[in-house]
């Protein structure tokens, strides 16, 4: 089945070379491949929204295949070698290579940079979950680029739901395909090898030292592809520009328009970029030329008109400023939710023109931050392009656009809650800076060359341009490598073996795995699970619950969301935690009404996690079925499965009208995220109460709710204590942040809501320290 | 598998002058019971491994005090005075110069705060060396309380055997591909270099 993946290679090369009429051999490679990603991904996302994906596959492979017959009767393009000097070749020959297996190598080890949420989306793609949604947050959908895992998960059809596999593959193709694109199409359009060989050398291993080096080591996530694209689509926008023909005015524009699916805030640069060039270069030659406009204005409107409709951020977007379709996304969430729901809202211009820092600090576009966050070329980004433009280069032109409107981008438009994303940008910023760089380098060297040889000065202060900027990147990946022949046990190829051993044995046990496969095997796609398994942090703990979401079909619920008490959002700044409130409070307790309000079905349970008395009380537990229980000798570890199955329940009877609460028992300090049990006294007048109510209670800092959507609710067995007063236990999880905060109790019957009535005051509300 | 701590197979004369007042405590009633309120034993560990695997060192921690034992914080050298912790701690070969959490490699015992009365018995592992031998690795067991840390020191035997199919086979595929690599990337700049070179175009 898997030789099936030659359909779309198939339709990628015909398309560069009958529709494209791409004559070398060097540069077509790359473009039909990247291509045939392309239409794969815009035909199976195409169906996805009908059908499941093995259908969407076999239905876009039979669409592909069909085009490509039709496209067979189209006149074929002579194919031509591009000489290369040794010396290039060489370069681009190791380059090409190294960045290619550097990746394969980093993902065998590490899998990927953010496993979570891409590694169980591309899973839940292929159980049919569709449009996809936060892993951590079930109840939130992910609408931000998807196209990458989809475009994985789609091809891993074809490789028995592969994925990893199909995914490491993928990404090291994708690199190397990367090298060949920005080389070849910018030595044509440059018409410099020295340019356009300078250019990807530090595009790739030279951009910066700070988070990244460069393309080299911006594989991870949806890198990858967001760049393979990038550049793709800047070539075809060069085609469809000088050709005079409908092909590739229509390649361009359904390649633009899949692109907004794979990375919104590039496509948007690029929307700006395409629609702008046309216009700088009929400035330059002082010649009105229509079809410029005409083709740009096509490209732009096809693709955006393709983008509001194929699914994803832009097509939200559209739904509810043009359709008056409300989504989930309609009402603007608090900032913390809107990060779990990748909820971007778009305010221009912004306030104050400044960059928000990985940190989360503001900077200004000429503060040397800049020099950090967007590369050492970044200054020289206006100058380079105004080079550019002055020699008639439009492909650095186009770049060097690329780049000052990824500085722009984040500087003038407010993205709310996602205004710390602009790392994002920045790092676009600063491979654009580097191929302009390098290409104003290479033509001051071609103009020094003239018919001759570079000077020797000038070939010495190149290379000591490199050395500085390339050698830490360098050292970083020939350590790879060592590494690679050093602990070649540490490399994964398969996927089940990787999980829970290497670099992730110590946040998890090959246990958990196992239990989790034997589950995969009873869950239905999409339920849900609880699990005692978490550490500290969530970015460890995000990795093994989405492991054991991927081999157990299962989302991983459970998980809180730290309101952020300052309003700032970056991102380095954490804003989900491993255990939510109600999570926390039900393995201290392993009272099921907790989990009334959370549609769990699965519990996984470590008993060395919880203490003895609340595992014999889950062993003990109606309302839980034992389904596999999992142990190992060795280690002394041993993992059990529940299925949880909820009595229906009646809600306890409403209370009696002039109840109040007459004391709380809060500890005087709290630890921040720890559980206690806080004794409650009611005093319950007339009318009948039979001893049990169910309690919720309401943190807030200020005005901000700090446990919303979150509220632990359980009922509680009071005992009588004298003439009216009634005592039980409230289960107190203290908020995540030291602080002074209130909280306010309410009730739950029959009825919905009640705010507790306090002693003599309107409302039961305590000051609480957590320190 | 599991072979008592006091019945190694050949230990090193530094290490058997540690293991024997180490194991007599040992011998004692009770185990090696400290004044505190916390206590971990070392119950056993494994004698041999697997290379580029794990070893498992058994160890129970008790909690005679009135106050939950937590896992220390193995980023300083610090615990609190009020909450007593626990933590383990290794270093293959060589004797860290001072006995501080920057100097070995920390290991988690307990998941979970163990609460007063509470006696809790578990398995922590320690990675193999990547190569077949005998080696030594000394392992410590940390005890916080009052503000102090504990570290009492346990000179093991190992004795490494080959490593496990799976593993030989992964380094197999890693090689072969890092092989592809090397040789991938020579065979094209030999194709390069011995195609005869026309004219460069620009």
């Amino acid at each position: 089945m898997f030789t099936l993946v030659g359909i779309p290679f198939a339709l990628g090369y015909l398309v560069a070379t009958r529709v494209l009429r791409e004559r070398q051999w060097q540069l077509c490679l790359p473009v039909a491949y990247a291509l045939a990603l392309t239409f794969f991904l815009c035909s199976v996302n195409a169906f996805f929204h009908f059908f499941s994906l093995k259908q969407s596959v076999w239905m876009a492979l039979g669409l592909i295949a069909l085009v490509s017959l039709g496209l067979l009767r189209l006149k074929p393009g002579h194919c031509s070698t591009l000489r290369l000097g040794k010396f290039e070749a060489t370069v681009i020959i190791v380059l090409a290579m190294t960045a290619s297996f550097y990746a394969l190598f980093w993902q065998m080890k590490y899998s990927d940079d953010d496993f979570f949420p891409h590694a169980p989306i591309m899973a839940f793609f292929l159980y049919d979950i569709f449009p996809p949604r936060n892993p951590l947050y079930p109840e939130f959908s992910l609408l931000g680029h998807y196209g990458r895992d989809l475009t994985i998960s789609a091809l891993s059809v074809l490789f028995r739901d592969h994925f990893f596999e199909v995914q490491y593959i993928v990404t090291a193709l994708n690199q190397a395909a990367l090298v060949c694109i920005i080389y070849f199409v910018s030595r044509r359009y440059l018409r410099s090898s020295r340019a356009a060989l300078l250019g990807v050398v530090l595009a790739f291993i030279g951009t910066m030292e700070h988070l990244r080096y460069g393309l080299i080591d911006t594989f991870t996530n949806n890198n990858s592809f967001a760049y393979l694209f990038l550049f793709l689509n800047m070539y075809l926008y060069f085609v469809a520009l000088t050709r005079r023909d409908v092909g590739s005015k229509l390649v361009s524009a359904v390649s633009l328009g899949t692109y907004a699916i794979v990375y919104e805030t590039h496509y948007g640069v690029l929307l700006i970029a395409f629609a702008t060039l046309p216009f700088i270069v009929l400035a330059r030659r002082r010649r009105w030329r229509p079809r410029y406009i005409g083709v740009a204005a096509f490209v732009v409107l096809a693709s955006l008109a393709m983008a509001m409709v194929q699914g994803g951020t832009l097509s939200e977007v559209a739904k509810q400023h043009l359709a008056g379709v409300v989504g989930p996304t309609a009402v603007a969430p608090a900032g913390d939710v809107a990060l779990a729901q990748q909820h971007v809202s778009v305010r221009f211009p912004k306030s104050r023109i400044a960059i928000m820092s990985w940190e989360g600090t503001e900077y200004s576009i000429f503060s040397s931050k800049l020099v950090q966050e967007a590369g050492r070329f970044a200054p020289f980004l206006p100058l380079a392009t105004l080079l550019m433009f002055v020699v008639h280069w439009y492909w650095g032109v186009l770049v060097g656009m690329v780049g000052m409107l990824a500085i722009a981008v984040p500087a003038s438009v407010d993205f709310g809650a996602f205004n710390g994303e602009s790392f994002r940008f920045m790092f676009l910023a600063g491979v654009a800076a580097s191929v302009a760089f390098g290409a104003v380098v290479g033509l001051g060297l071609d103009r020094l060359a003239g018919r001759g040889r570079v000077p020797l000065w000038a070939t010495a202060a190149v290379a000591g341009l490199l050395a500085l900027t390339c050698s830490h990147s360098t050292q970083v990946v020939l350590r790879r490598f060592q590494d690679v022949a050093k602990r070649g046990a540490e490399y994964f190829w398969s996927a089940e073996e990787w999980a829970c051993n290497g670099n992730t044995r110590n946040l998890c046990d090959p246990l958990d795995v196992k239990a989790a496969i034997k589950l995969g095997s009873q869950s239905k796609p999409g339920e849900r699970l609880l699990t005692n398994i978490y550490l500290e942090e969530i970015s460890p703990t995000s990795v093994v619950h989405s492991i054991v979401s991927i081999f157990s079909r299962t989302f991983v619920d459970g998980h809180g969301i730290r309101i952020s008490k300052d309003r700032v959002f970056a991102m380095s700044k954490e804003y989900r935690s491993p255990a939510g409130f109600r999570t926390t409070a039900f393995w201290n307790t392993g009272d099921m009404s907790i989990l009334r309000g959370m549609k769990v079905n699965y519990l996984l349970v470590d008993p060395a996690r919880v203490s003895a008395k609340v595992y014999e009380r889950l062993r003990q537990e109606p309302q839980l079925e034992l389904l596999d229980r999992e142990s190992d000798p060795r280690s002394l570890q041993m993992r059990e499965v529940y299925r949880v199955r909820l009595d229906a329940q009646s809600p306890p009877h409403p209370l009696p009208p002039d109840t109040e609460v007459v004391g709380a028992d809060f500890p005087s300090v709290m630890r921040p995220g720890c559980f206690y049990e806080v004794p409650i006294v009611l005093r319950v007048g007339g009318g009948s109460f039979e001893g049990q109510i169910e309690v919720g209670y309401r943190i807030f800092f200020g005005d901000l709710e700090m446990n919303a959507g979150d509220e632990v609710r359980h009922l509680v067995r009071m005992e009588r204590i004298g003439a009216g007063n009634w005592a039980g236990k409230l289960f107190f999880v203290a908020p995540y942040d030291g602080g002074q905060y209130a909280v306010e109790l309410y009730s739950v019957d029959a009825g919905g809501e009640r705010v507790l009535r306090g002693r003599s005051e309107p409302r039961a509300r305590y000051r609480i320290e957590v320190g | 598998m599991i072979r008592p701590m006091w019945a190694p197979r050949s230990e090193p004369s530094r290490a058997r002058v540690l293991v024997l007042p180490l194991a007599l405590v040992l011998l004692l009633p009770g185990g090696l019971a400290f004044a505190g309120e916390v206590e971990m034993t070392m119950i056993s560990h494994e004698g041999e491994a697997a290379a580029a695997g794990v070893f498992y060192v058994r160890v129970r921690v008790a909690n005679h005090g009135s106050v939950p034992v937590r896992p220390c914080d193995t980023s300083v050298d610090e615990v609190s005075e009020q909450e007593p912790c626990v933590a383990m701690a290794y270093r293959k070969d060589k004797r860290p110069p001072r006995l501080s959490f920057h100097r070995v490699e920390a290991l988690q015992v307990i998941q979970r705060p163990i609460l007063p009365g509470e006696i809790v018995e578990t398995s922590v592992e320690i990675p193999t060396s990547r190569s077949r031998g005998k080696y030594l690795v000394y392992v410590y067991l940390v005890t916080g309380e009052g503000g102090k840390l504990l570290w009492q020191e346990f000179p093991l035997n190992l004795d490494i055997r080959g490593p496990a199919p799976d593993v030989t086979r992964r380094i197999l595929v890693t090689r072969s591909l890092l092989a592809l690599y090397v040789l991938g990337t020579v065979g094209m700049i030999w194709w390069v270099c011995r195609t005869p070179r026309v004219r460069r175009t620009r």
